[in-house]
């Protein structure tokens, strides 16, 4: 099995197919979206912040595989957590997808499964995509 | 099949390395070892500027140079040599006519008449050359199979159009365009027609003399060539008529702070030390296609594309996109399901290297309401064998999203 295959296998094909956490979510606080410029992928976060907490997250896009499933995987994971615990993965996996660090180490963590995609420079935006969006949601 | 198919990649010294099999040929092509041995022996042996020394090195420069500008000529069937100005590339030479003739031409409530499957180098120039002159683009549409609509052509024309823009072969779809056709009917109408040959040049002969067009632009980096390269070939009462696009050396006839006259064709338009180098590995470029031939080029491309394209279509789930019934060896196609970018990076993984996204022209995504598309494009060094591997690799990525 190739890299790609297997960072397709491992973590991006379940999510992309049955993505979680996808939809409106009209009572939103707070809301960003991103273009991908080189590809034209898009990706819409919303989250309701309740206090310091991210009680609600949900997303909406159009894109590749890898922005999909990440974005799944993200909403999933700090839907509940704190602003601060959110923005601290945000920023470890933008470290471990640009090749800084090796982030956590349990490998079904999210950011553990997308560490793959360091693999393929070109699909790394796809995998912070959805990220970011959600971190320029929380400074707005 | 006459040539021998592995003799001619044996000559690419980028294609020793069996395991990848290269299908991105209409973004650029591997350069045989004849053009990457002249463009060496240009900077060994003729390493000096043109049209500028009396000493040898000079003379031999200049003499490579130019006599680049009478194979390319020859090659494209121009009339003249001064017709020939060497540029950067094609959307340089798209860019001169638009800021010279077009700048001339156009005005307040003329038109530019764009095909819909012009490559963005084909339209973003009009469109600054419009936002200037107060003249407007005009889409000229094109048809579900991927073909440019005729009947269109005559109502815009009819209606008043200053100047046609339309790509020889398109670059995302794969479409032969009948370009003598369409300047035909764009001549008896009044307007002069502008060509994108970049995607054409490599695979079939081109002869701007019997295609009837005005300017013709392409780029050798696709063709064989070296990258930074390009020709516009222009019909020398029109490039007579234009200014200079850029000023500076070589272009000049004589300066002075008060007056300065031109040069003359071709080099009033060629301001600055041209890509030399280039230049003359564009001419080796010409000579080795010239040597291989096109009928043997024509012949195993459109074997290599109706396999590929035969084997793909078959597939459930895949869509070819452009099928026109005249197409070069470039094929576009979505999967159920997949987005290009994981088909291209799965692809990828089994050595297999294609395009994916817009390939430069977003209007004709939205044309078939698509935002990417996965495209094989072929040259003629391409194998049987790797059109198997892209169809098993494609199968492969089905299986992986199944």
């Amino acid at each position: 099995m190739s890299d790609a295959t297997e960072l397709y296998k491992q973590a991006i094909i379940d999510h992309s197919k049955h993505p979680r956490h996808e939809g409106p979510l009209p009572e939103a606080t707070a809301e960003a979206t991103t273009i991908n410029a080189l590809c034209g992928d898009k990706v819409t976060v919303r989250a309701v912040v309740d206090g310091d907490r991210l009680t609600r997250l949900r997303f909406e896009g159009r894109g590749c595989a890898i922005a999909m499933a990440s974005a799944s995987m993200m909403s999933e994971l700090l839907e509940g957590s704190t602003v601060h615990e959110a923005l601290t993965v945000i920023h470890t996996l933008s470290s471990v997808v640009a090749g800084d660090g090796e982030g956590p180490d349990d490998p079904d963590h999210p950011v553990a499964r997308l560490r793959g995609v360091r693999a393929f420079p070109a699909r790394r935006r796809c995998a912070t995509l959805a990220w970011e969006t959600l971190e320029k949601a929380l400074h707005l | 099949m006459a040539q021998d198919v592995k003799g001619l990649r044996a000559q690419f010294p980028s294609l020793a390395r069996e395991a990848l099999a290269y299908l991105d040929n209409a973004s650029t092509t591997h350069k045989p070892r004849a053009v990457l041995d002249a463009v060496t022996d240009a900077y060994v042996n003729r390493c000096a500027n043109v049209h500028r020394g009396v000493h040898a090195l000079s003379q031999a420069a200049t003499e490579a140079y130019e006599g680049t500008r009478d194979e390319v000529a020859r090659f494209i069937g121009a009339e003249r040599r001064e017709e020939v100005i060497f540029t950067s590339g094609t959307t340089a030479a798209i860019n001169l006519v638009a800021q010279t003739y077009g700048r001339r031409r156009l005005g307040p409530g003329q038109r530019v008449l764009v095909s819909e499957m012009e490559h963005h180098s084909n339209l973003v120039p009009w469109q600054l050359v419009a936002e200037a002159t107060g003249s407007e683009v005009e889409k000229l549409p094109i048809t579900d199979d991927g073909s440019i609509d005729m009947a269109a052509l005559d109502l815009a024309l009819a209606a008043g159009t200053a100047i046609v823009a339309v790509t020889h072969v398109s670059n995302s779809l794969g479409t032969i365009n009948d370009v003598a056709a369409i300047a035909g009917r764009a001549h008896d109408a009044g307007a002069i027609v502008v060509v994108d040959g970049a995607q054409a040049v490599a695979h079939r002969k081109v002869d701007v003399s019997a295609l009837g067009c005005d300017f013709y632009a392409f780029s050798a980096h696709k063709m064989y060539g070296p990258t930074g390269v390009g020709v516009l070939y222009g019909r020398r009462d029109l490039l007579e008529s234009m200014p200079p696009w850029q000023g500076g050396g070589d272009m000049i006839l004589s300066v002075s702070f008060e007056r300065t006259t031109y040069n003359d064709l071709p080099y009033k338009f060629e301001a600055g030390t041209p890509n030399i180098a280039g230049v003359i590995g564009l001419g080796a470029a010409v000579r080795w296609l010239e040597a291989v031939g096109f009928d043997e080029i024509e012949a195993h491309e459109a074997e290599l594309a109706r396999l590929a394209e035969g084997a793909l279509a078959a597939l459930p789930g895949l869509r070819i996109i452009g099928t026109a019934a005249s197409k070069a060896p470039v094929i576009s196609f979505v999967l159920d399901g997949v987005h290009p970018h994981d088909v291209g990076t799965l692809l990828d993984g089994e050595g297999v290297a294609v395009r994916t996204g817009h390939h430069c022209t977003q209007p004709v995504m939205a044309r078939f309401g698509i935002d990417a598309t996965t495209r094989a494009s072929f040259a003629v060094y391409n194998t049987l064998r790797e059109v198997e591997r892209l169809v098993n690799g494609v199968m492969r990525v089905q299986e992986t999203f199944a």
